[in-house]
């Protein structure tokens, strides 16, 4: 019995399935023979009634038309019997979506001014939205394509004055240890200088310690890679390299008996053990090195240099571990922090100078990024940026529909007496706005990588040539959050008009006549209250542009001791090559007497810490006899202030005589000279620099000017003569302040560089302007892209308030027809309109003020010397709000003027 | 005409029934059960062509167009083999239901 029961259920079960197979089986066919269907509906009908007709005259002995209606009655509407016959039969979903579509795309182009606003808004948002979301996504890559990437950790200093960096002697400490890691490994990007076919050719490499490649777990193609006992000074074999599959197919056409082959890098031969698959790109997720080199290799292809050597004044690689297994990442870093007391206490250069610090290890799933560490935050600033003009553009097509759809109540109050469902008239208006997120996703998606290329050059400054190329073109992830985007544009921009409007109250209003449907519209506050949610995001982003706007302008006029306009730079490599000392001063000499004689080069001189490049080198000084102080430090040739323009306020510029045979000479800046002598004349004095040995007589005072970064304050400076004390072949940088175009001096300068250093590659050669540029890159990007996105969404909301008002007042005409006939004069009704918008935007201004002061937080910091309350600023925005508001009031509120009473009324 | 409303959910398979006999078109089907319920049953026909329809989509009906007895194109409807089962159940559903009732209504 319990079996026959369950063996029926099952059948039953069974026959359910097949018949919901058939049943959209034969509404996809019914699809595709619509007319036919719809025909034998008819037929169907006419035969029934022909039936009763006849009947009728049988029976009741009724004349032939009046046994028809008879027949008509009984049957009840006709058009409703379709409509539910429509509703029950054939392929619904199917053939109400083509014909929504077919029909929705009629009524969008019996629209076209709004069809093209629509579309226009909705592809600048989709496409910057997908633009910022792709960005996003190429710098927050991830995880590292190693096995187990999310057992890996960065390890860090707190607080950060050296970023990320380690020193070498404080890696040592830590280096071996297991209590928490199964490995700790060191790793830095060198660019390393190979001798090729076409002559001397730049190669991206990384340094990497001993256990790196152990860490993490990827094997070589070829060979073997890097293990601890290869990272040791004085290997007997000689120092070894592991190159890429790139490298390997490049530089060897993938012969496989590459191994044993030697390589020279810096001028140092190494011996290739073994070759990594292309899919291995390290730990640094902004390179792709082509070959890898041991830690203590360092001071070989660093030479004359050695950062191993200036241990802990040196901090200039990273630092990575794996966990040991069953160790979480906050046990290991809470280990870190109880032990770096001890560490950093043994390996500190200088103790009690420094605030107390500690090391901690952070996740290491995605390993170490330049770019997400810097462009994180302003990116995801951005998104919030393009996320709100997507919202005001989806608030803005809402209202539009909203008040489109109020024109048509009628045809869908009649539709639903009919007997069509309510779903079905939803389905309709949704197909519409569905439509048109769907064509502005395609249109933003095509052009979303344009946009991506465009601003991935903000991020990227022409001098990485030799780093990879970040990675915008679209992935899954993109697409994925693009096709999201679409679907809540679809339900943002037409839920609320198409719920509206199909409505219970609807019907009711529909048999109360026209004047009922205006009346209950003008009661119904929805358009407004969307708008002013528009009104004050838009007041939302004018505010923050105007901030980072306001931000920028102050860093560009902040002054920074030096004219950037008409100055170029020169960056010469000179470490590999063979001269030295006073003959190494002697070729840059002539290198600056050569330059300074080409036509449009007014003043030459040489650097070693280039301004804003973001490098800087600090040391002790102490006046004789008297307590050090930690100053910035730097070198520099003759002429170099007055290449500058930086005012020397008094004494004298270094001079080519400034060298090893002369005294030792130093200039100081007005901020040094007030530090050191706070209450004298610095000429003349003398001062111990770098070590109580090194006694150097101050021969000059010049202006305060910029050191590392635009926004602190110029630092107090001792410069040097950098003919002084020349040690480990300096590499300098020539500033040349130029009159003519900086092209054609760098050009010609190249070929002077040529002429009397051929074997140093061609100099890196840029221009002040272009290096500010860089330095601001983020804030440039910030505050354009603010600055643009704000004016759109200005531009968006202005077509939203002018196209309610227009649509809302015209509706209106016969009232404001009573009104003028009543006695009113223009200006009432003018002022009548306006107010309609002045309302909106007043009560928007006031949210979105709300908004921005709530935000101040997260936007003040993005800001320079600017307050994110700065009054100024967020009153001329209001102001700029009301005037656009006013502005999109006026030919509604002109036209409403004009309205002719008499036509006006008759037409009611 | 209140006593002349159909229960509620018997109008699918009064039609299953209507057709059991032989195809009949939409017409037939509505005098049928208004002969054979002895005029006490009408079907709403405006209810009656959704339901055909809908029966003709689950697979319970089929369809075809023929001539009438007055030789005009009419839209008959057959039952099919899943019809014929599901009538089954749905009479033996109806006798339960139909006896249950009786049995509570004139129980002491």
């Amino acid at each position: 019995m319990d079996t026959a029961i369950v063996r029926h259920r099952l059948r039953y079960g069974e026959r359910m399935s097949r018949q919901v197979v058939r049943e959209q089986l034969l509404r996809f066919a019914a699809l595709f023979r619509l007319r036919r269907a719809e025909r034998d509906m008819a037929d169907e009908l006419e035969f029934h009634l022909a039936m009763k007709q006849q009947k009728y005259m049988r029976e009741r002995g009724l004349a032939g038309p009046h046994a028809l209606n008879e027949a008509k009655r009984d049957l009840g509407g006709l058009e409703k019997w379709k409509e539910v016959c429509r509703d029950v039969g054939r392929a619904r979903p199917l053939e109400d979506f083509a014909r929504d579509i077919a029909l929705a795309s009629r009524m969008l182009r019996k629209t076209p001014a709004f069809t093209v606003v629509a579309l226009l808004t909705l592809t600048l948002a989709i496409g910057a939205n997908t633009a910022i979301f792709s960005l996003l996504n190429a710098i927050m890559l991830g995880p590292l394509a190693v096995p187990e990437a999310d057992r890996l950790a960065i390890l860090r200093v707190q607080p950060d004055d050296f970023g990320y960096a380690f020193s070498y002697p404080l890696f040592k400490q830590f280096e071996k240890q297991t209590n928490v890691f199964s490995h700790v490994f060191g790793f830095v990007g060198r660019n390393f200088q190979i001798h090729g076919s076409t002559g001397t050719e730049r190669v991206a490499g990384q340094l990497v310690s001993g256990q790196y490649f152990t860490a993490l777990k990827v094997n070589p193609v070829l060979g073997r890679y890097i293990t601890p006992s290869d990272d040791r000074p004085g290997t007997p074999s000689g120092p070894v390299a592991v190159i890429s599959e790139r490298f390997w197919k490049q530089w060897f056409a993938a012969d496989r008996n590459v191994l044993g082959r030697r390589i020279v890098l810096n001028n140092v031969a190494l011996t290739v053990i073994g070759v990594m698959p292309k899919a291995f790109k390290g730990v640094n997720m902004d390179e792709a090195p082509d070959v890898f080199l041991p830690l203590e290799a360092e001071p070989l292809v660093d030479a004359p240099y050695s950062n191993i050597a200036a241990g802990s004044s040196a901090w200039w690689f990273f630092a990575g571990a794996r966990l040991r297994d069953g160790v979480s990442l906050a046990r290991a870093s809470a280990f870190l922090r109880a032990a770096s007391h001890a560490a950093l206490k043994a390996t500190a250069s200088e103790p009690g100078t420094r605030r107390e610090r500690y090391l901690i290890a952070e996740p290491g799933v995605a390993g170490y990024s330049y770019l997400r560490l810097r462009f994180e935050k302003p990116l995801i600033a951005l998104m919030a940026l393009v996320a709100l003009v997507l919202l005001i553009s989806c608030l803005n097509l809402a209202t539009l529909l909203m008040v489109r759809a109020a024109s048509r109540e009628r045809e869908l109050a009649t539709r639903l007496a009919l007997g069509a469902s309510r779903a079905r008239l939803l389905r309709q208006l949704l197909t519409e706005s569905m439509l048109l997120a769907a064509t502005g996703t395609i249109l933003g998606l095509a052009a979303a990588p344009f946009l991506a290329k465009l601003l991935s050059m903000f991020l990227r400054s022409p001098q990485e040539a030799l780093r990879p190329p970040l990675d915008v073109a679209p992935d899954l992830r993109v697409v994925l959050f693009t096709v999201v985007v679409a679907v809540v544009v679809t339900l943002l921009t037409g839920m609320a008009p198409a719920l509206r409007s199909t409505g219970r109250e609807l019907q009711q209003r529909m048999r109360q006549g026209s004047v009922a449907i205006k009346g209950a519209e003008r009661r119904h506050h929805w358009p407004h209250l969307i708008l002013a949610c528009e009104v004050a995001l838009a007041l939302v982003l004018v505010t923050g542009a105007g901030m980072l706007g306001y931000s920028l302008v102050r860093l560009h006029e902040v002054p920074i001791g030096f004219e950037p306009k008409g100055l170029v730079l020169l960056v010469l490599e000179v470490e590999k090559q063979a001269r030295d000392g006073k003959a190494l001063v002697q070729a840059y000499r002539d290198i600056s007497d050569r330059l300074a004689a080409l036509p449009g080069v007014e003043q030459v001189g040489y650097v070693n810490m280039l301004p804003l490049m973001g490098s800087w080198w600090t040391g002790d000084v102490a006046v004789v006899g008297h307590e050090q102080h930690e100053l910035f430090r730097n070198q520099v040739g003759p002429g170099y202030f007055h290449a500058m323009s930086t005012p020397l306020l008094a004494g004298r510029e270094f001079r080519w005589n400034d060298n090893d045979e002369a005294t030792r000479v130093a200039i100081l800046n007005q901020a040094a000279a007030r530090v050191l002598f706070p209450n004298g004349n610095p000429l003349g004095q003398r001062l111990a620099v770098d070590d109580e040995k090194t006694i150097a007589e101050v021969v000059g005072v010049v202006g305060d000017a910029k050191y590392q970064n635009m926004r602190d304050v110029a630092p107090p400076t001792v410069y040097s003569s950098f003919a002084q004390g020349v040690k480990n072949k300096p590499s300098y940088a020539a500033v040349i302040r130029v009159t003519a175009s900086p092209a054609s001096v760098i050009s010609a300068a190249r070929a002077v560089v040529r002429r009397v250093m051929p074997e140093i590659p061609p100099p890196v050669a840029m221009t002040m302007d272009q290096t500010i540029a860089e330095h601001l890159v983020t804030e440039r990007m910030m505050a354009t892209l603010a600055l643009f996105f704000a004016g759109a969404a200005l531009l968006i909301t202005a077509i939203g308030l002018y196209g309610t008002l227009a649509h809302t007042t015209a509706r209106r005409t016969g009232e404001i027809g009573i009104r003028f006939a009543l006695g009113a004069q223009r200006g009432d009704v003018i002022g009548m309109v306006c107010w309609e918008n002045g309302i909106v935007a007043l009560g928007g201004c006031g949210l979105g003020l709300s908004a921005s002061l709530g935000a101040s937080k997260f936007i003040a910091s993005f800001l320079f010397s600017t307050s994110p309350k700065d009054p100024l600023i967020l009153a001329s925005s209001v102001v700029l709000l009301i005037a656009i508001a006013t502005a999109a009031s006026l030919i509604p509120a002109v036209r409403a003027a004009r309205i002719d009473p008499l036509t006006a009324i008759r037409y009611e | 005409m209140g006593d002349r409303e159909l229960v509620p959910g018997t109008l699918d398979m009064l039609i299953l029934k209507a057709v059991a006999n032989g195809p009949l078109h939409g017409y037939a089907v509505a005098e049928w059960i208004h002969d054979r319920s002895r005029e006490v049953l009408k079907v709403d026909e405006g209810a009656l062509y959704p339901a055909l329809h809908r029966l003709e989509l689950r697979g319970l009906v089929a369809s075809e167009w023929g001539a009438s007895d007055n030789n005009r194109r009419a839209k008959f409807y057959r039952l099919t083999k899943a019809g014929r089962e599901h009538l089954g159940l749905e009479k033996e559903r109806w006798t339960r239901l139909s006896s249950a009732i009786g049995f509570v209504m004139e129980s002491a």
